[in-house]
């Protein structure tokens, strides 16, 4: 049994550990306001983006003059899997989420006879992943220095990719992320890079209202749709990051929110605990005051 | 004369969407003015300054770092890789900008760097702040 004293401490403890999580989660929501912000508002360059893609797409008739980004190498043998993780930690099961999709997919891969590679971007994920995976990990990049996600942030993990690709290191590209839904929820989503998967599906009904029309490019359509390939890479990782980092405050402050809610529960009984010993002690007192007034 | 919708969106945001008269861009190929029910064409854009007319006035100019632009009879979006509001950006943006395109073009190895870093800075000096 714990001494008062002890009692005392132990919820002085929890106070002050309530007073941590409450002010993690006031900063989660504040931050989550501006990352939902950003997220919402980089997506016209993405959907405008891939109309033109789509556009440049349909309008290709001869199959050789098909980019390697869109086509693929032709193979299928090597898969880089690209794990977008936060920097740090204490948000739910945000980071081993995103952790467990990847590592489900590595190893199924691994059983269909490819070889897997794994990029991780950010540092939890990889701290996860390494302990399985470390003689697979080709490398990592850390986000610790980017404080406000910009394009050119993405930019910098496409060049890597592209060159990799170029480098004939891999085939096939795949991110892994956590796409924000709701303050709630996130789901860990995976996408697929290289090739280049647009979607057949993108609103039919547009497609109707406005026939094809024939289109003019400068300078020539190939061209084009390797610059926006290039940049299609690119914009599709900014999205991770940002969905990412949407996610993440997302996760922190419900998990913040929880853990409140429980140093609260926890502080209630520790409370009712101490009262219920200082009675007794109390009592013991008033016993011993009683007897031995009635002994004289 | 007759508007049409005109879009500036880089990766961030969307910088402007609203009715034109006439927009001025900077093509690879040169300069290229969009009017009203121009024909279909994708263009690719070189750093430089995109103007907005409106009754014959200017009604926005933006500085943008190469980009592309999907031109279409009733309505145009650019997709810039970077995008500057000029008639609000502070003094301070725009002096990093300028510096960033003298370091690119004191950097330049290939001629196309050459070429999109003196774009840019052509552009940025012309730009009276």
């Amino acid at each position: 049994m714990p001494s008062l004293k002890d009692l005392r401490n132990r919820i002085a403890s929890v106070k002050a550990t309530r007073k941590i999580t409450k002010a993690m989660q006031m900063v989660a929501a504040a931050k989550l306001r501006r990352a939902q912000e950003s997220v919402t508002s980089s997506r016209p360059y993405a959907s405008r983006m891939e109309k033109v893609l789509l556009n440049l797409r349909n309008g290709i008739t001869s199959q050789e003059s098909v980019p390697l980004l869109l086509s693929g190498s032709g193979r299928d043998r090597v898969h880089l899997l690209v794990v977008m993780t936060a920097e740090r930690g204490l948000c739910g099961g945000f980071n081993s989420s995103i952790a467990r999709l990847a590592r489900q997919d590595v190893l199924r891969l691994q059983e269909a006879g490819k070889t897997v590679k794994l990029l991780c971007v950010g540092r939890k994920g990889y701290d996860i992943l390494k302990r399985q995976f470390s003689d697979i990990m080709m490398d990592r990049i850390d986000l610790k220095e980017m404080k406000q996600l910009a394009f050119s942030d993405a930019e910098d993990i496409a060049n890597n990719l592209l060159k990799k690709f170029e480098g004939n290191e891999f085939d096939v590209c795949t991110i892994y992320f956590s796409e924000f839904i709701s303050v709630i929820s996130q789901k860990p989503t995976s996408l697929q890079l290289i090739p280049a998967r647009i979607s057949e599906t993108s609103s039919p009904e547009e497609d109707k209202k406005s026939p094809e029309l024939l289109c003019d490019f400068e300078p020539s359509e190939g061209e084009i749709l390797d610059f926006l390939l290039n940049r299609n890479i690119a914009t599709q990782l900014l999205r991770g990051l940002l969905e990412n980092s949407a996610s993440e405050q997302g996760a922190r402050m419900t998990a913040m929110d929880n853990a409140t809610r429980n140093a609260g529960d926890m502080i209630d009984k520790l409370t009712i605990n101490y009262n219920r010993q200082r009675q007794a002690q109390i009592t013991k007192e008033l016993i011993e005051i009683i007897s031995g007034a009635e002994a004289l | 004369m007759n508007k049409f919708t005109f879009e500036l969106v880089s990766p961030e945001r969307v910088l402007v969407s609203e009715c034109s008269e006439h927009v001025i861009l900077p093509g690879i190929a040169g300069e290229l003015g969009v009017l009203y029910g121009h024909l279909p064409c994708v263009v690719m854009l070189k750093p430089g300054i995109v103007s907005m007319l409106l009754g014959g006035s200017i009604s926005g100019r933006f500085y943008i770092r190469g980009g592309l632009a999907d031109v279409r009879p009733n309505d145009t979006t650019v997709l810039a890789e970077y995008a500057l509001n000029i008639q609000n950006v502070s003094k301070e943006i725009f002096t990093k900008e300028l510096s960033l395109a003298e370091h690119a073009l004191a950097k330049a190895s290939d001629e196309e760097a050459y070429f999109s870093a003196q774009s840019s800075l052509d552009a940025l000096r012309s730009v009276n702040l």
